[in-house]
């Protein structure tokens, strides 16, 4: 369903300024802007996502703080990384088999507009061009978040540094 | 004539207060006391006492904050704790806090009046410690008694505190002839019959009276130096090394990011920083630690969260579910904050591999590679660039450094260790 003419023009604003899409095409924009589908907000503590779950969308988050959490028999929950506005959240939609991987949850009162990633996906294929970039962005915060990773997995502060 | 010293008892009971007056009456003191927190901060700025004994369970403003306020205010007086809920956690909140003893209730007169001698003989100590810096012409390591650069002063542990599972920080009486240090010195510390080590100058180089060094146990000297207890004598080389460039730093945004133990050598510049705020521009303080317990000063982290006039971010890089921070390396801080990347100065300590990555990130933010400092610590076993175990290339970290620039240190990176 489309969204109204008001919040569209709000979502329009808010993606305009998300570092995902900065630098971007006008026209492009347009496109990515008909796949925001609304604005949602998560009070502290709410699940966003469970993981399996199927993954329809991309969160591109204004503010709060989001946790990505597993939950392993023993240990409990852990928290493998923490996203804040101005980050992308959630790339399950992009690949087959469509699952989430991670639980993700709102540690403050968070806002995100969200992207229907079918949508997005369909775009992408039509337009190689649109493709390119947000396949580009989305390699971008992967390449990011890897090397954090590999720090983390580093354990830099353990027995031995 | 010496004038008379004067003493400050502050406890909400006044059959306590009563009982110190007669104890202390036959002296040679001016007592004064008061029955409250905020009475006793009062007369302090008034009076100028030299020992302040502080009742720690009081209504109105608690006996530890009081202290602290106290210290903050002139961190050369001596101030004793008393209370009748003695724990040993509580003995090393008021430690931390910069309390010289601790007295609990009930105490004899016998053991009051000890305690004040002692107090008075410490204010004399600590006063005269500031004469002699004072007076010295410029800060320099301290010599060894009479054999050479590399003899160790004697120095009485009067204090230790666990910080972490597998740190410890030591509270030192500045020996004899001790000048101060400025943040991001070090000293050489021998654990006598086991052997020495660099260890960073962890305190307040505001605070004359105690000598902080926060060690973390990682071989057979550091396991030593950690198993110190009050009264014990340490081996004190130093100050030696270059300091954090905090002059340099004055009207420019700081951005401070340690990991793990490398806390340690920055928070005296933090102290610094923070004690002379209106000299810089933005503060932002980095942190990251392994997990939760293993973040160092957690109650100093937390004072530095509440103020208003800096930007502290802690990250962990594992945490439990109920975590409400956030969690990833701590280079990821350094892209989301704001601070002015073409004039700022960037002070940086942590394992080699974080500082090479943290750095990699504030030059991407524009900081130039010369105004970004880091500390780097390699084999140093002289302290004087002598024995060339430090050596890196064509420097001593010892003598060159610690602290470099980065636009030297990067090449001192890639030289692996030998």
């Amino acid at each position: 369903m489309p969204a109204s003419d008001q919040q569209a023009q709000t979502i329009e604003q808010l993606l305009a300024a998300h570092p995902f899409v900065v630098g971007i095409e006008e026209s492009q924009l347009r496109t990515i802007t008909e796949c925001a589908s609304k604005v949602v907000h998560f009070a502290a503590d709410q699940v966003i996502f469970h993981a399996g779950g199927v993954a329809r969308v991309l969160y591109l988050l204004h503010r709060g703080d989001v946790a990505l959490e597993v939950i392993a028999p023993g240990t409990g929950t852990r928290i493998v990384a923490t996203l804040s506005g101005g980050d992308a959240l959630g790339w399950s939609w992009m690949f087959p088999p469509y699952r989430w991987a991670f639980d993700a949850r709102a540690l403050t009162a968070t806002e995100a507009i969200v992207l229907d990633g079918e949508k997005l996906r369909r775009c992408a294929e039509e337009d190689h061009e649109l493709g390119y970039q947000v396949v580009w962005r989305v390699a971008r915060e992967m390449a990011d978040r890897l090397q954090a990773t590999r720090l983390q997995l580093l354990d830099v502060y353990g027995e031995r540094s | 004539m010496q004038p008379r010293q004067r003493i400050l008892v502050i406890d909400d009971e006044e059959v306590v207060l009563d009982s110190c007056l007669a104890i202390l009456a036959g002296g040679d003191y001016e007592t004064t006391t008061a029955t409250s927190g905020e009475e006793g901060l009062r007369l302090a700025a008034e009076v100028s006492p030299d020992l302040v004994f502080v009742d720690v369970k009081m209504p109105g403003l608690p006996g530890l904050e009081v202290l602290e306020r106290l210290r903050s205010s002139d961190p050369s007086i001596v101030a004793v704790v008393i209370t009748g809920y003695a724990t040993v956690s509580l003995a090393v909140e008021a430690m931390k806090r910069g309390a010289f003893d601790f007295l609990p209730k009930p105490f004899t007169p016998d053991e009051f009046r000890q305690m004040t001698q002692r107090g008075l003989e410490r204010r004399a100590e600590v006063l005269e410690q500031g004469r002699e810096r004072a007076a010295a012409e410029a800060a320099g390591p301290l010599p060894g008694p009479g054999a050479g650069p590399l003899a160790p002063v004697p120095c009485r542990v009067l204090g230790q505190w666990e910080e972490t599972h597998d740190t410890v920080t030591l509270a030192l009486d500045p020996p004899a002839g001790w000048r101060g240090f400025r943040p991001g010195q070090f000293n050489m510390l021998y654990a006598f019959g086991v052997g020495e080590s660099a260890i960073s100058i962890s305190g307040d180089p505001a605070d004359p009276g105690r000598l902080l060094h926060t060690v973390r146990r990682v071989g057979k000297v550091t396991q030593a130096l950690a198993g110190l207890q009050r009264g014990d004598v340490v081996g004190v080389r130093g100050p030696y090394g270059t300091p954090w460039p905090l002059g340099y730093a004055a009207g420019r945004d700081v951005v401070v990011v340690a990991g793990g133990i490398g806390l340690a050598p920055l928070r005296p510049a933090i102290h610094e920083l923070l004690d002379n705020r209106e000299r810089y521009g933005r503060v932002l303080i980095l942190l990251g630690a392994r997990t939760a317990a293993d973040l160092l000063y957690p109650d100093q982290v937390q004072e530095w969260r509440g103020r208003f006039d800096v930007d502290c971010e802690v990250t962990l890089d594992s945490a439990a579910g109920g975590w409400r921070g956030r969690v990833g390396v701590v280079t990821t801080l350094i892209p989301r904050v704001e601070f002015d990347a073409e004039r700022g100065v960037a002070m940086v300590v942590g394992p080699e591999i974080m500082m090479r990555f943290a750095a990699a990130e504030l030059v991407n933010r524009g900081m130039a590679t010369s105004r970004v400092f880091v500390s780097l610590e390699r084999n140093m076993k002289c302290g004087i660039g002598a024995c060339g175990h430090c050596q890196v290339g064509a420097k001593f970290v010892c003598r060159d450094g610690a602290v470099f620039g980065y636009d030297e240190a990067e090449a001192l990176f890639q030289v692996r260790e030998v």
